[in-house]
């Protein structure tokens, strides 16, 4: 009976804080309304990959070539950083 | 399945099975550890993916009702102002509005900002509150900027401060703050005329156009007569964007949880394989229970309701585990796994968005198949002849 009322208790903690922050987010980007107007909506997670800074805006049709089972026609951002050797060559060919 | 069996008989038949749980505490133990660290494991992508979701669909109400921009060769080219007072004409459009803003390069810190043309009157009456600065109160002056928040951090820069843009010099007059990180990270916040210098583009030339129409029926025959008019012309409606969104986040959290699959099905082999194997003991406690009048409907449930208590300490484990993971720690390394490596990364909290989809994920991902695994097995031990065990 104890770990029951301790899992509910624990559970009702998580569920509560997870109320909370969804309640921050979603003030947060109620104050973030009138900026995203004016300098857009889309969120700045993959600077350097076009298709997905500005995902219609930057592709004809990209929203029509996304579907399930439809490969990725550009993913953005890389799983692993660029190498320094990789930077270095770069850096020098500019 | 606590409902196919009288209630007296069921809670009977849980206390029971606490104790057989108790009793083989190691199986239960690793297998609760197993399956929660699994379930951990899903309930964490299934968390950064909503998390991610929930921004971005709070983020696409504030897309344009239609956003307009011209093709050419199949490729997305700037526009002229032309068709700005025909389509404003258009019955049902509230507002046009023509907008500047594109990619720049920037070498000295090898990274791609985008360019966002914006009035400085503009932006002090729509962003101020996300904005560390003083914005110049000449509508008309020029040579400003407003870095987003990645940006100015890569910088090092502050408001007042001098900064070489594309080979002109523009001053700092403000800098996004890290609440509005999602947003402006990579943002360079100008006056139209200076982004149009920069950008190279003419001083009538617009990226696209953002057509406000306020009857939602309406945006169907306005676009329609758009393109009617101006086959050049590509229209997206808001709720085309927002799905574009919503499957590429679920699409990078259905590959890593892909990745997980293998895991999933390891661990339903192994329980299937400790749920099957029945010690001399185990054999024993079935045919003394079967002897005693125990009927073999009873002891499948007996097993069952096992099986889901193992399930239901493991799926509290994982989402106390997950929720610290993600929503405390902020996922540290798979966050980088499903956001991938920027150079100018937004800084940002993930927030649950709101509609429990990792509990109900993890349920139908691994609790699901581990009930439906251990159906067998526990078929197959209440199978047992009492008889022959007892025998030996």
């Amino acid at each position: 009976m104890i770990s029951l009322g301790t899992a509910v208790a624990l559970l009702a903690m998580v569920s509560w804080d997870a109320h909370r922050r969804t309640q921050v987010a979603v003030q947060a980007s109620g104050r973030l309304q009138g900026f995203a107007r004016i300098a857009g909506c889309e969120l700045a997670l993959y600077g350097g990959a076009r298709w997905l800074r500005h995902p219609l805006r930057s592709e004809p049709r990209a929203y029509g070539h996304d579907g399930p089972s439809v490969p990725d026609i550009d993913p953005g951002g890389a799983i692993i950083r660029p190498t320094r050797l990789h930077r270095f060559r770069v850096a020098r060919a500019r | 399945m606590l409902a196919l069996v009288a209630p007296m008989s069921a809670l009977g038949l849980t206390h029971y099975a606490l104790g057989s749980l108790a009793r083989h505490r190691s199986r239960a133990i690793t297998l609760v550890l197993g399956l929660s660290l699994l379930a951990f494991a899903f309930a964490s992508v299934f968390a950064v993916t909503d998390a991610l979701r929930g921004v971005a669909m709070r983020a696409a109400k504030t897309l344009p009702d239609l956003t307009i921009s011209r093709l050419h060769a199949g490729r997305p080219a700037t526009m002229t102002t032309a068709q700005v007072s025909e389509i404003q004409a258009i019955a049902g459009v509230g507002g046009v509005r023509p907008r500047v803003w594109g990619y720049l390069e920037i070498d000295s810190i090898r990274a791609t900002a985008v360019v966002v043309g914006a009035t400085a009157p503009e932006l002090a009456r729509h962003a101020g509150p996300v904005l560390d600065g003083r914005l110049p109160t000449d509508p008309g002056a020029r040579g400003w900027v407003v870095l987003g928040e990645s940006v100015a951090r890569t910088f090092g820069s502050r408001a007042g401060d001098e900064l070489d843009l594309g080979g002109r010099t523009f001053r700092v007059a403000a800098r996004c703050t890290p609440e509005s990180s999602l947003l402006s990270a990579d943002l360079l916040l100008m006056d139209p005329h200076d982004a149009r210098a920069l950008l190279h583009m003419a001083p009538d030339e617009v990226t696209d156009l953002a057509v406000h129409v306020p009857n939602e029926a309406e945006r169907g025959t306005v676009a329609a007569h758009v393109q009617a008019r101006w086959p050049t012309l590509r229209i997206a409606a808001r709720e085309e964007l927002a799905r574009a969104y919503e499957l590429t986040f679920s699409g990078r959290g259905g590959l890593v949880g892909l990745a997980l699959v293998p895991a999933l099905l390891a661990l339903l082999l192994l329980a299937w394989d400790r749920l099957t194997s029945l010690g001399p003991d185990d054999r024993r406690e079935v045919a003394v229970l079967k002897s005693l009048g125990w009927s073999t409907r009873a002891l499948i449930y007996l097993r069952m309701i096992e099986s889901a208590l193992i399930a239901v300490a493991a799926m509290v484990l994982a989402t106390l585990a997950a929720h610290g993971y993600v929503y405390v720690l902020g996922a540290p390394g798979l966050r980088d796994v499903m956001l991938g490596w920027t150079s100018l990364a937004p800084q940002m909290q993930l927030a649950p968005s709101g509609q429990g989809a990792s509990t109900v994920a993890i349920t139908l991902v691994v609790i699901g198949p581990w009930l439906v695994a251990s159906l067998v097995p526990a078929w197959r031990a209440a199978m047992i002849d009492p008889a022959e065990v007892l025998r030996g």
